[in-house]
């Protein structure tokens, strides 16, 4: 088992008072939780903060991990024979973690929390719920158009037949139908922890995040996708074609069309679940040729020539105003 | 090492529970959902109850405050979400 710093994840000395240890877990608790914080490692910091609390929250879980001693962080130690003896708090004398191997520093605090509330009922079997689990799977463009399937890799606590506490590695693998979004939440009943004494066994939830793609920007279901158009397309209208994720359309560019402005092809987005699909937003950009040949520029300079627009009337008109 | 295939359910779309499913699934108690529903944080039938319910349930715990204060906390998150959502829809359509 590797030893954790309870101490020092909560950044507090070893003789630190009740209340300094809740100012202190308070403190990082604001900065790290995961409803609250926008840190990318908050999830992982407030995980280790909040482990760290629940210990050393609880008079007679702090004396039982001051038992430990002091470690390297990260070093495999064992803890002493003669640790969680009664006047600490174990699981009973009878069951007796005998190998903490692959074992979690907090799976033996969970287990001895759960030796001492039983133990108080002697006989009178208490039900508990299992764990839920919150996992954030992140899944391409293509894999939330298609639909996909993942596989997924954990690692539980469960109670052995004796009551001991074992890590249990659980794959699981799920078919994400099409019409998956950011932030969309996906729960799989009853395969979070298993429940102890008939409890019910917890659930997994799923949040989906989406990975940026080189084309095409998300916005719930709609994509957006930037078109290139030269002048002449824009001018004089053009068929282009477009990528889509299902494949490559045909478009009609309108005459006339101007940089900035959004043609919708609908239903070419991403699925919904309900079948109605959202939109692909394409927006135009007017691009110029990065080289240009004598003629180009020749029917470029006869267009000026020949031309009255004015495209900065208006601006002049309103600047005229202000004045 | 055992190998489980399991279908899913779309949380955002199962908000028809009924109270006694939600407490369940928050582990809120029912006194709880109800004083969320009194709030306006919640309401019966809302698609993102069962997220909105565990959220709560993460706050009383994890910062061990009273249900007003969790009430205060999620219409707060609530609005720095809604804002959040416009400002990626103004990223994503600005190329930003």
């Amino acid at each position: 088992m590797k030893f954790k710093d309870y101490y020092q994840s909560l950044g507090v000395e070893r003789g630190a008072s009740e209340t300094e240890i809740k100012k202190a877990y308070r403190k990082l608790a604001h900065k790290y939780h995961p409803d609250v914080s926008k840190e990318a490692t908050a999830e992982a910091q407030f995980k280790e903060i909040a482990e760290a609390y629940q210990t050393l929250k609880d008079p007679a879980k702090r004396a039982a991990y001051d038992q430990l001693g002091k470690h390297v962080p990260g070093e495999d130690f064992n803890p002493p024979p003669d640790w969680g003896q009664p006047g600490v708090g174990a699981r009973s004398a009878g069951a007796r973690q005998e190998s903490f191997e692959g074992l979690d520093l907090a799976d033996l605090f969970a287990g001895l929390a759960a030796g001492r509330s039983h133990g108080t009922s002697r006989g009178a079997k208490m039900s508990f719920p299992g764990e839920d689990y919150e996992l954030r799977a992140t899944v391409t463009l293509e894999q939330a158009f298609h639909g996909t399937l993942l596989e997924l890799n954990l690692s539980m606590p469960e109670y052995d037949a004796e009551g001991r506490t074992v890590r249990v590695p659980r794959v699981f693998r799920v078919r994400v139908p099409k019409g998956v979004t950011e932030g969309q939440r996906l729960r799989l009943a009853g395969k979070g922890g298993h429940g102890f004494n008939g409890g019910r066994d917890g659930d997994l939830y799923l949040t989906v995040a989406l990975s940026s793609h080189r084309l095409y920007r998300a916005s719930g279901h709609d994509l957006y996708l930037d078109l290139p158009l030269a002048p002449w397309e824009a001018a004089l209208g053009a068929s282009a074609e477009v990528p889509t994720l299902g494949g490559t359309v045909q478009m009609k560019i309108p005459a006339g069309t101007a940089a900035g402005q959004t043609l919708r092809l609908a239903g070419r987005g991403l699925p919904r679940p309900n079948g109605v699909s959202g939109d692909l937003l394409v927006m135009v950009k007017i691009v110029m040729p990065p080289t240009m040949t004598e003629r180009e520029l020749e029917l470029f300079k006869e267009l000026a020539a020949v031309s009255s627009f004015a495209p900065r009337v208006e601006l002049l008109q309103e600047s005229a105003h202000e004045a | 090492m055992k190998l489980e295939v399991t279908e899913l359910n779309w949380v955002d779309d199962d908000g028809e529970c009924s109270l006694i499913e939600l407490a369940e699934r928050s582990r809120l108690s029912a006194a709880e959902i109800l004083e969320l529903i009194d709030c306006g944080v919640l309401w019966p039938g809302d698609p993102r109850a069962t997220t909105v319910a565990r959220t709560a349930a993460r706050l009383r715990d994890d910062f061990e405050i009273d249900l007003q204060g969790v009430a205060l906390a999620l219409t707060l998150l609530k609005r720095i979400n809604e804002l959040e959502t416009e400002l990626v829809q103004l990223r994503v359509r600005h190329a930003l």
